[in-house]
């Protein structure tokens, strides 16, 4: 189906974060950040997450 | 006994589904950042998701799931333009009606002010901007997600916010023409 790339490996965990907290661009960015991560999840993204619930479901359950 | 070692030990389907809820928050965040309007954002994101499950079983448990679900979200938003070369990715009549609406100012730069400028920048720059500076990512998470090196990073880091203040600044951001050209997001590999 996609033919972008799927990254295989593990990747690095986080270690060295950057951008000074009193940068009025970086406080902007995250400002845009916090306010979309704020919203409720749209309910499209719960019926995606139901799917993939009955697929668990159906994977558990013995015929 | 001599059986070869795994690459990668994937993790368990209920960990793995809650791994992605989780993810959703900051995933819509980055996209809506990379797209400039909610709706475009939400499909990608929903995309990467469906992406995600289908090859779950690459994913090595323990290792950093946002990196990598960042990683899916941004091929398929590359691809997305590249198949779509005249697509816009800033329209700013829908971006006025979903962009959050009331006061943000409240100290500082105008988060919309912000967004719009961050639409004309050059896709690598936008996305370091905001991997770094709005999801708190490091470098090092950076270079992976994007697949560049550190220096890279910290270059287009650099000139993404000398000209995003530039944007911002400058006389020329809110008067701008909008036959410029500079609607269409410019998608160059060296950034």
């Amino acid at each position: 189906m996609p033919e972008e790339t799927v990254p295989e490996r593990g990747l690095k965990s986080v270690k060295e974060t950057v951008i000074a907290s009193d940068d009025p661009i970086g406080k902007a960015l995250r400002r845009l950040h916090d306010e979309v991560v704020a919203e409720p999840i749209p309910e499209e993204f719960l019926r995606l997450l139901g799917e993939i619930e009955r697929k668990l479901n159906g994977a558990a359950t013995p015929e | 006994m001599n059986d070869p070692v795994p690459k990668t030990v994937p993790l368990d389907d209920k960990d793995f589904r809650d791994q992605l809820v989780a993810i959703i928050p900051p995933l819509r965040a980055f996209a809506r950042g990379l797209c400039g309007t909610r709706d475009m954002a939400d499909d990608m994101v929903q995309d990467a998701m469906t992406r995600a499950w289908a090859a779950r079983q690459s994913y090595a448990a323990g290792s950093n799931f946002r990196a990598w679900m960042f990683m899916i979200l941004r091929n398929h938003y590359y691809t997305t333009l590249r198949k779509n070369a005249r697509m816009v990715s800033w329209d700013p009549e829908v971006a006025e009606r979903v962009l959050v609406a009331g006061p943000t100012q409240q100290d500082g730069l105008n988060v919309q002010d912000v967004q719009k400028a961050l639409q004309k920048l050059p896709a690598e720059q936008r996305e370091v901007l905001l991997l770094i500076g709005a999801n708190g990512v490091s470098y090092e998470e950076a270079a992976d997600i994007m697949g560049c090196a550190i220096g890279t990073i910290k270059s287009r880091l650099a000139r993404g916010r000398v000209a995003l203040t530039a944007l911002i600044d400058g006389p020329a951001y809110k008067d701008e023409p909008s036959d410029k050209g500079s609607r269409s997001p410019a998608i160059s590999p060296t950034g």
